[in-house]
């Protein structure tokens, strides 16, 4: 009996072969010089071109043969593996150079990847013999394969697939083929695509449809080759925007349930969106950075700053203020200026200024800092940039960029101790002004119910420290305007014992009846003036007089009530005159108020579901790390009409060696505000992080955990804090700038607006749709395919998988599956209808067994 | 076809993301590709489908009601390229009882041509006249369908099943008329009548033409039977016609059988004209059949027995003969 045969071959005349060959060689030529491009091969151009030509002639031949394809075939894999045995030394050697190559490629994408040389030190003419002889070797293989697909079988998809695989890897780290060759594969795939209709059915047919396809397909590509960018990065604007999209949709899905079990899944450091939830810091002690320093010291490495408080992260802002933002970099705001570099130091107190200079500095210092394990794509920096890092861009003004590949960056900083002020008016520049406008506008926002909460820690903080409690702008102006109040009767009552005393010298009279003139008791001068009796009990006129009109110079001012406090009214010129003078005020009030109102606990737990994180740190565990000072900071600072965000990186100190290596265990969290005319300033609001500044040499090594030592809370003093409200007119202030928008509430930065959500929850609902049609109509056809056996073993393995949802296989399908696999008889219909029923039962009882989600989720993949 | 969107939705969705999560020049290039795809398609389709015409020809001429009657749609490519998935919709039309019905048939044409069969309606009598009333291609990757060039239009007669019984009496059987029968001859009945030069003497009646005194010959008379009419009336629902043309055809079948030459006459249902056929063989029989199926016959017209009369005729009606 005649065996038909699976694959028919062929027979599709000369044109079928002619064509055949073509695309055999268009396909390994564009494959070779895809791989050899993606991965920075070094081949021998002609030699390999040559080989592929003869590989691909090889393939179509052994591929076409209307006889003895096997043995021809066996007896050329024959031929190969003698010349591989022969040439073993000289492809090994190839082999070794590619795979370097490879892994270079892939190293210079992928940070733990080591880059490799090879051992052997030989003429680069030598490499690139050996690496086009394991190319060829190895495209040989190839090529039979291919032709199978291409000549034979005449199916697109296998070779798609085939070709796709060798450049996948390099594709999955964004690194692109050289033009040409990937355009002439696409080519390939694009008309294996346009003949696939045909050529399972018709191969003669698809043979004359081939050139044509073949042609259409390179006419395309000479089109989109002369039209569309083929080099670098290019990505339009929407593409741009659904991928940032698709980020924040990703970055916002709570994983951290999943993910629990894996350690070693989240690194500490900074990233663009901070969960808020998930507990303490990971403390594996993994290295995050390397750090080499020409200036050793205690530095605060940058990573991300974040502005938008959602009550359980921090999140970038939305994207319409990064367009904003783009905007006003196009309209010449200085990058710099974006990137809060004024100040190189993380700063325990307040820097006054009058917003009309900025430091400059005499020379400045290197850091490189390599990025071994740390999260996300951003360059890690230190304050007090010189300027822009190679390999770092700015991304927005929240941070620096890292370039793809670029994992180690020189970063020229002023880390010296000497600068001066002067020069430069930045208040008086549009373009500050105009990025003043945006932080404003965007760094001020608060969660609408939170607000309340905030202001009544301000005024409880500044009512115990400050015994007038203010809790917001205008309520600080109250208690001043109410505290000149009382400071100018005092001035009055000064003023006219001064004159009386002065009447009371210039009197015939004197010393006599001095206190008589000023209409004051004896005793009162004892008991509130202290006036001290002369030696024969009387009083002493003179020292009388003169300690009465002291004690009243003397005296401490009064506190004004709430009541005249609530009279006073606020205008427009008191919020000028007061504004700045309240903002640079608040600062204090936030640092030392959080230090002695919270402790620092590392392992404070984390905040209960649904609480409000700074709310719940704030009046209820008073416990935390450095996040929640932070937070909590920054939203006061808000509250105070302060703009501020959230910023987090590495603290490191940099031994005498000039070489530290950072833990994500280093990972930190602090502030950052604006302040008028000079822009972000650093702010450390975490107690304990106190001391070692830039440039000096710290007591011992960098040691975080000792740092980051709880015991060691600084608490101010409240003098000093009074000092800060300082009554002391000396300085005069400035100009208040306007006041931002009201905060918004949790998540109102988002820009994931509900229309999306919507969509994407319909692409899921259509993408589970259709899986469920797929999967019933699958399982139809299946259980009722024309061989009896196959349906009734199908149902059994099909019974067989639910186990996993607690199924179990009736005993009936069990039987008849053993009598389909086992019995020489045929399975009626009716045993096939049987089977079916059974398998049907089974999956009905499977699903009223699953909980209501569960349920869902297994009617969608088992279309049930 | 469906499959096919779904699997280029799938392509597109997969070059789209991407294009998305990709940010070099190559994701552009893809998505560019995939969305140029489509349009490739038909471009390579369009050779194809400008070389070629879909025919409609009837695999029989003519069959009788109830049998199997096939349309054959054929096409090739004058280039012989395969024309993937090509549709045709054939729109019947039964010309005696207007019913009109449309199949859709779908098939693969490679390029050495090829043809599908659709089923023509034989339920009932009738002319059936068939056109494509749509024809198309798919593209190269078979997402669109696109309009391929049309034949003319085909017939094909379904006929009446002969329904083949006892003749009923006619009625010129009842009454036969006689002739003088042409030569003369023997013969049992005769007329007398006057001689006339040429009449052979055998014939005279002498002993009338004695007691006449006049020469009277006889004249061989033949029994005449003249050609049965068969009438009927041309309209009614399709089952009713069915059974008369059956009746018609069978009977008219019988008179032939019996090689008996015969008439059939009906009024057009509509106008009441008068259509006459002399049937003397199957010729004949099939030009009238070929008359009446190829006519218009609605549910109510004209009889025949309400124009002029036609004389003696057997009257058919669906349930008999009246």
């Amino acid at each position: 009996m005649r065996r038909k045969e699976k694959y028919p071959g062929p027979g599709r005349g000369a044109i079928g072969l002619l064509t055949d060959w073509a695309l055999l060689f268009l396909t390994l030529a564009a494959e070779t010089g895809a791989v050899v491009s993606v991965y920075h091969i070094s081949a021998v151009d002609r030699g390999l071109l040559a080989g592929v030509a003869a590989a691909s002639l090889l393939a179509l031949v052994l591929n076409s043969l209307p006889k003895y394809k096997l043995p021809l075939t066996l007896l050329a894999l024959g031929a190969w593996g003698y010349g591989l045995w022969r040439l073993w030394e000289p492809v090994n050697l190839g082999g070794a150079r590619l795979w370097c190559d490879v892994v270079n490629t892939l190293a210079n994408k992928l940070p733990g990847l080591v880059k490799l040389t090879p051992v052997a030190q030989l003429p680069e003419e030598v490499w690139l013999q050996v690496t086009t002889l394991w190319l060829l070797m190895v495209g040989s293989i190839f090529a039979l394969v291919l032709g199978f697909f291409l000549c034979r079988v005449g199916m697109a998809l296998p070779v798609i697939l085939l070709t796709l695989l060798p450049i996948l890897p390099a594709l999955c780290v964004t690194e692109a083929p050289a033009a040409l060759p990937m355009g002439l594969l696409l080519a390939v795939w694009g008309t294996l695509l346009l003949t696939s209709l045909v050529e399972r059915r018709d191969r003669r047919g698809a043979a004359r449809l081939r050139p044509a396809a073949l042609g259409a397909s390179m006419l395309a590509l000479a089109v989109l080759l002369q039209t569309l960018p083929t080099q670098g990065t290019s990505q339009p604007v929407w593409a741009a925007d659904l991928r940032e999209d698709a980020i924040q949709t990703v970055s916002r899905m709570d994983l951290s349930a999943l993910l629990n079990g894996w350690e070693g899944w989240r690194g500490s450091g900074s990233t663009e969106y901070v969960s808020l939830t998930t507990g303490g810091a990971s403390r594996t002690g993994r290295t995050a950075l390397r750090v080499h320093s020409t200036l050793p010291g205690k530095y605060y490495l940058r990573g991300y700053s974040a502005d938008v408080y959602t009550g359980q992260r921090w999140e970038p802002l939305g994207r319409e203020a990064r367009r904003e933002l783009g905007e006003l970099r196009e309209n010449g705001v200085e990058p710099l200026l974006l990137a809060a570099e004024v100040f190189r130091q993380i700063t325990g107190y307040v820097y006054y200024s009058d917003g009309r200079s900025e430091p400059t500095y005499n020379e400045y210092d290197i850091m490189t800092v390599e990025n071994v394990s740390a999260p996300g794509g951003c360059v890690y920096y230190p304050y007090t940039l010189a300027e822009l890092p190679e390999g770092a861009s700015f991304g927005g003004d929240s941070h620096l960029e890292r370039d793809r590949g670029m994992w180690s960056h020189e970063i020229p900083f002023y880390g010296g101790e000497e600068f001066r002020w002067g020069g430069r008016d930045l208040s008086k520049r549009e373009e500050e002004q105009a990025y003043r406008e945006f932080v404003y506008a965007h760094e001020l926002q608060v969660p609408q119910e939170l607000r309340p909460v905030l202001e009544d820690w301000l005024r409880e903080v500044t009512g115990t420290d400050l015994d007038i409690g203010f809790g917001n702008e205008e309520e600080f102006i109250r208690a001043v305007k109410g505290y000149d109040v009382k400071r100018e009767e005092a001035e009055r009552e000064v003023g006219r014992l001064e004159r009386q005393w002065e009447e009371y010298e210039a009197s015939p009279d004197f010393p006599e009846n001095v206190y008589r003139a000023l209409e004051i008791e004896p005793e009162t001068l004892a008991e509130d003036y202290g006036v001290v009796y002369g030696g024969d009990g009387e009083i002493s006129e003179r020292d009388t007089l003169y300690s009465a009109y002291w004690a009243a110079n003397w005296a401490p001012v009064e506190i004004p009530t709430q009541e005249e406090m609530a009279g006073i009214q606020v205008t427009a010129e008191d919020r000028e005159l007061y504004g700045e003078y309240f903002r640079s005020n608040i600062l204090a009030v936030v640092r030392y108020g959080l230090s002695w109102w919270a402790e620092y606990d590392l392992d404070a737990p984390a905040v209960p579901a649904g609480e409000d994180y700074v709310d719940w740190f704030l009046n209820h565990s008073k416990k935390g790390y450095c996040m929640h000072f932070a937070s909590a900071a920054v939203l006061l600072l808000r509250t105070a009409g302060i703009p501020a965000r959230y910023v987090s990186g590495y603290v490191v100190n940099v031994p005498r060696t000039g070489y530290a290596v950072v833990p994500d265990s280093a990972a930190h969290a602090w502030v950052e505000y604006y302040k008028d005319g000079v822009g972000w300033l650093p702010l450390e609001v975490t107690p304990g992080y106190e001391g070692d500044g830039v440039g000096e040499h710290g007591p011992q090594d960098f040691e975080p955990a000792a740092s980051q030592d709880p015991e060691t809370t600084a608490t101010p003093e409240p003098t000093e804090s009074q000092a800060a409200l300082g009554m002391d007119n000396s300085q005069p202030p400035t100009p208040t700038p306007s006041q931002g928008p009201e905060g918004v509430g949790p998540g109102g930065g988002a820009d994931i607006g509900p229309g999306r959500s919507v969509l994407g929850a319909a692409a899921l609902l259509v993408l589970a749709f259709l899986g469920r049609y797929w999967t019933i109509r699958r399982r139809k056809k299946r259980l009722g395919q024309e061989d009896t056996n196959a349906a009734v073993l199908w149902a059994y393995r099909y019974s067989e998988k639910l186990r996993a949802w607690g199924g179990e296989t009736p005993a009936e399908l069990t039987q008849l599956a053993q009598k389909a696999r086992f019995s020489q008889h045929t399975l009626t219909r009716r045993e096939q209808e049987r089977a079916a029923e059974r398998l049907e039962e089974t999956v009905r009882q499977v699903r009223e067994g699953l909980p209501g989600w569960k349920r869902g989720v297994f009617g969608v993949y088992w279309g049930k | 076809m469906k499959r096919r969107w779904f699997l280029y939705a799938l392509a597109f969705i997969g070059a789209l993301v991407f294009r998305v999560a990709y940010t070099g020049w190559l994701g552009g290039f893809i998505l560019a590709g995939t969305v140029c795809l489509p349009l490739l398609g038909v471009l390579t389709a369009l050779p194809g489908l400008l070389s070629c015409k879909l025919a409609l020809i009837p695999t029989a001429e003519r069959g009788q009601r109830g049998e199997s009657l096939l349309w054959r749609v054929e096409g090739k490519s004058a280039l012989g390229l395969p024309m993937g998935w090509v549709g045709a919709t054939v729109e019947t039309v039964n010309e005696l009882t207007g019913e009109t019905r449309r199949e859709n048939k779908r098939w693969f044409l490679p390029g050495k041509g090829g043809a599908a069969e659709l089923a023509a309606p034989s339920d009932h009598c009738g002319l059936l006249t068939g056109k494509i009333v749509r024809a198309w291609a798919t593209d190269s990757l078979g997402l669109f369908r696109l309009p391929l060039r049309r034949g003319g239009e085909a017939r094909c007669w379904v006929e009446p099943i002969p329904r083949v019984g006892d003749l009923p009496p006619l009625p010129e059987e009842e009454a036969p008329g006689v002739r003088p029968r042409p030569g003369g001859g023997p013969g049992e009945d005769y007329d007398p009548r006057e001689y006339r030069l040429g009449d052979p003497l055998n014939a005279i009646h002498w002993k009338l033409s004695a007691k006449r005194d006049a020469l009277v010959t006889r004249e061989t008379l033949e029994t005449v039977r003249p050609n049965p009419l068969l009438t009927f009336d041309c309209f009614g629902t399709p089952g009713e016609l069915d059974a008369l043309l059956d009746l018609l055809s069978g009977m008219s079948l019988a008179l032939l059988g019996q090689g008996r030459p015969h008439a059939v006459a009906w009024a057009e249902p509509v106008t009441g004209e008068l259509r006459r056929f002399e049937i003397a063989g199957e010729e004949d029989r099939q030009r009238c059949l070929e008359a009446i199926l190829s006519q218009r016959a609605p549910g109510v017209g004209k009889s025949v027995l309400d124009g002029e009369r036609l004389g003696r005729s057997l009257h058919l009606q669906g349930g008999g003969a009246g």
